[in-house]
């Protein structure tokens, strides 16, 4: 296929011949009969009207045919984008009073310390969730907890993670989604230290290595996925402890107000919730400017 | 009798009046004819898959209409609990695409195993596994919709493995829209429409090229590439109608049959253990935001249960794959080695034994699927590090290739004879769990390795069965078996079949046609259908040909008027498997 045989001046001079005898009323084209027979009608019309058809020029017109489908073809199915629906969500934090049920704040001393029980509240989306801890040592006690640089695994950069809030900075709060495949609670969920043992019931057993892991990090409770096995620290800002997990729990900001004792939620940092391509967007914002607290279920039966 | 003739006289006028025949004559079509040797299960296995896809589409439809995307699993509920025959209609409607997909893995294999694969029908093949592709996209899309726990789990496992996909977030939002739950199960339930228009589409492709290559012979009839009958040949069988119409509605009634009595006979088994009831549940589970009952795994279905153990694997170095890269491992690269497949493989011969490589990798490929997938179930999520994914599933290559090269030999070892009597196969065995018994050091995982020791062996010995069987058997095969039932005896039979097909309905519109007692009318109706069914197989035995036609074609191509029916009865060649019939 010679580019130079395609494209000759003659085929040019050929191709206003031929237009000018369509246009012609004496030998006006027939579009009818084209759609119905085809070549068989236009190759017998040239050769009468414009002169025959040669191998070169036949290939040329089929040449222009399929590029003039292409380019039909590219044109369509550029539409396919419109399959990409833009993601729903907003464009900024905004600062959320936590609430329980009946609609009044939640108050940063009534979080009950080391509690079993999993607590979540939406925040930013509803398809959110996210846990509310008040962590303490093995005999209660509610823990300081100091910023840190968290380390994200899977690409070894690190962010700072503000600590805890609240009269005794023990309070924080985590996406309750985990990072590995987007397993919700009560699959995963906060291990208080009274249930850091082996031999509890069926689901609620802690696998021996992620107990050994969190022993040796001197850790008095875990949050852990039943999934598939992985661990948290949320004293340390929900940092990875066993994988099959390659990204720690995003936090949600919390700001405590001293004066009122009340909790409000104002962002979220590290990566983004599982299933999102950053916090703010795919799903549905949570509406108003308060997002309630709920006491979802307690794993530990026995 | 006389009103009786007249009837039948004034009947027969009035259908020949308004027959269809006159405008177009099935018979006339180029559809391909059948050999009476060929009105076996084996050779219908395609038959089998689209007779579960149209009982897919038609159930669908009905669940398509009583859908709310807005509200999936209220609406899910309410279809059970409310519309009349929802029910059973859901339930089959899980366990037909069940079917669809454990059928289209047999017919797959038993194409792998024949060679179907060669020329000329590579297009058939690749067509196929698209076909398989997308009955996979569609039953993912599909198991979302009830929106129970399990659906949910689902879509956020397929998050995972496309955000790591290149352009996974665009896929991402295609597949499940914007992140609003209301757009999510919009968008699912569009795809899974969409996929089931495109699997109907390319369905009617397979078949066409199906008619056009006709159905690939015996080995017997013809063993080496192209495995076609010529058209003369064919040309003299039995015609599409009634012989083929008939036999394929036997098939498809006797699918679903299955399809509707086995989900409503399963919801009404009390106390299914926590740990299988996400596997076999007709019904979808708790709600998202509920837990699950204690002890029940976040299973994917059993078809995805290889997928989600290979995430669990982890890299030589100790560290995890990412989802995307684990999903690409286990499922892409099988997929692309079936694919290119026809044209891996360019040998001229069709039967196994004469594959040795190919049939060892098929034999892997179904070992492996059965491993991960009872692994999966055995240990859900559990990390399984390298020498563990070594240690089991390393063996099954040397019980493969090894009993792939013994079994054979042991066939042929002395000319002219089968010395490989069962007892000997059985020997065989044995010598095969000697070899691989050195690893078994495996113990928390036995189970998982006796399935990659036996499936290899197991599968070895079924494709060279019909080898052996030939070699016991020793009376020959009668021109004309002899009819086993009289007519007599036949029509009480059917009339018997009739009568307990009406004793079933008359117990079954006692019960009302909502709520959990609806499930009794998928029973009910279910068991009618095999009565249907088992009343057309007994039909077609006794009023079709029963000779046997499967003989040796000696040159294709050419006409032969001397055998008959067009083909010559094959004449003293030195192949061992006729001199056994004769014997
Ligand atoms: S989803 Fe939590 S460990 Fe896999």
């Amino acid at each position: 296929m010679e580019f130079g045989s395609f494209l000759g001046i003659e085929d040019f001079y050929y191709l206003r011949k031929i237009s000018g005898a369509m246009k012609n009323p004496r030998t006006r084209f027939n579009d009818t009969m084209f759609i119905e027979e085809g070549e068989d009608y236009l190759l017998p019309y040239l050769a009468d009207n414009v002169g025959p058809v040669d191998e070169t020029r036949r290939k040329f017109i089929k040449g222009v045919v399929f590029g003039i489908g292409a380019i039909a073809a590219a044109s369509v199915l550029d539409a396919v984008r419109g399959l990409q629906v833009p993601l729903a969500g907003e464009n900024a934090y905004v600062k959320m009073l936590l609430v329980d049920s009946t609609g009044t704040a939640v108050k940063a001393s009534s979080v009950p310390v080391n509690n079993p029980v999993i607590v979540l509240y939406e925040y930013p989306l509803t398809n959110e969730i996210n846990f509310l801890l008040n962590l303490g040592d093995t005999s209660g006690n509610p823990l300081a907890l100091a910023s840190t640089s968290v380390t994200i695994p899977e690409n070894g950069s690190t962010y700072t993670f503000p600590g805890g809030v609240g009269a005794n900075k023990s309070i924080v709060s985590y996406s309750a989604i985990c990072q590995h495949l987007g397993c919700k609670p009560p699959n995963i969920h906060y291990y208080p230290p009274q249930y850091m043992k082996t031999g509890l019931t069926f689901p609620d057993f802690l696998p021996p290595d992620a107990l050994a892991a969190a022993q040796k990090a001197n850790l008095p409770g875990i949050i852990h996925c039943d999934c598939h096995g992985s661990t948290y620290d949320p004293y340390h800002g929900a940092a990875v402890i066993t994988g099959p997990t390659q990204r720690p729990l995003p936090s949600t900001v919390l700001e405590w107000d001293s004066s009122t004792d009340q909790l409000y939620a104002t962002g979220s940092i590290g990566v983004p919730v599982y299933g999102h391509t950053s916090t703010l967007s795919g799903g549905t914002t949570v509406s108003g400017t308060s997002s309630t607290v709920s006491n979802s279920s307690n794993p530990f039966t026995s | 009798m006389k009103v009786m003739d007249r009837i039948s006289s004034l009947t027969g006028k009035i259908i020949s009046k308004f027959s269809l025949k006159q405008f177009v004559d099935i018979n006339e079509q180029p559809l391909f004819r059948m050999p009476n040797y060929m009105f076996r299960l084996r050779y219908w296995l395609g038959a089998l898959v689209a007779a579960a896809f149209i009982w897919e589409v038609v159930t669908g439809l009905f669940l398509l209409l009583n859908y709310y995307p807005s509200d999936p699993y209220n609406q899910t509920q309410t279809i059970i609990s409310k519309i009349p025959f929802g029910a059973p209609i859901l339930y089959s409607h899980l366990y037909g695409a069940y079917f669809m997909i454990f059928l289209a893995y047999i017919h797959l294999f038993r194409n792998y195993f024949d060679g179907a694969y060669k020329r000329p029908r590579q297009l058939l093949w690749v067509v196929g596994l698209l076909l398989f592709a997308l009955a996979l996209g569609t039953a993912f899309t599909g198991y979302s919709l009830p929106a129970d726990i399990l659906g949910a789990d689902a879509d956020g496992v397929a998050h995972g493995i496309l955000a790591g996909a290149p352009a996974g977030s665009t896929l991402i939002t295609i597949l499940f829209g914007n992140g609003t739950s209301v757009d999510m199960y919009t968008k699912l339930l569009g795809w899974h429409v969409i996929f089931a228009v495109i699997l109907g589409a390319l369905v009617g492709v397979h078949f066409m090229l199906f008619e056009q290559y006709g159905v690939m012979p015996s080995k017997k009839v013809k063993e080496k590439v192209p495995a076609v009958y010529p058209k003369e040949t064919w040309e003299k069988f039995n015609p599409w109608f009634p012989r083929n119409f008939v036999y394929t509605l036997e098939l498809t009634l006797f699918i679903w049959g299955l399809i509707l009595l086995i989900p409503n006979v399963v919801i009404n088994i009390p106390n299914i253990p926590n740990s299988i009831s996400p596997l076999l549940s007709p019904a979808p589970l708790v709600s998202p935001s509920q837990s699950l009952p204690p002890g029940t795994p976040a299973f994917p279905p059993w078809f995805f249960l290889f997928l989600y153990k290979s995430i669990d694997f982890l890299q030589p170095n100790g560290a995890p794959y990412t989802p995307f890269i684990a999903s690409l491992l286990s499922g892409m690269l099988p997929a692309l080695y079936l694919l290119v497949l026809p044209w891996l493989d360019r040998s001229d011969e069709t039967a196994a034994h004469k594959r040795t490589l190919f049939a060892g990798i098929g034999i892997l490929l179904v070992t492996y699927l059965v491993q991960l997938s009872v692994w999966a179930a055995v240990d859900p999520g559990i990390p399984e590090p390298f020498s563990t994914q070594v240690g089991l599933m390393l063996p099954p290559v040397f019980v493969a290739f090894v009993s792939l090269y013994l079994i054979p030999r042991a066939i042929h070892s002395k000319k002219g004879e089968r010395s490989l009597t069962p007892k000997n196969a059985a020997l065989l065995i044995v010598v095969g769990l000697v070899i691989v018994g050195t690893w078994s050091s495996l113990l928390r995982h036995l189970s998982i390795y006796l399935i990659g020791v036996f499936i290899p062996i197991a599968m070895t010995l079924v494709l060279f069965a019909t080898r052996f069987a030939r070699g016991v058997e020793t009376a020959p095969v009668e021109e004309k078996a002899p009819r086993m039932m009289t007519y007599n005896i036949a029509i009480v039979f059917m009339v018997m079949l009739f009568l307990i097909a009406a004793g079933i309905l008359a117990l079954m519109i006692r019960y009302p046609d909502t709520g959990p007692e609806s499930t009794y009318w998928g029973i009910g109706t279910g068991i009618i259908l095999l009565i249907f069914s088992y009343a057309l197989s007994l039909y077609g035995y006794l009023f079709y040909p029963q000779e046997n036609d499967e003989v040796k074609i000696v040159h294709p191509g050419t006409k032969k008027t001397s055998g008959g029916r067009g083909i010559e009865v094959q004449g003293a060649s030195g192949e061992a498997e006729n001199q056994a019939d004769k014997a």
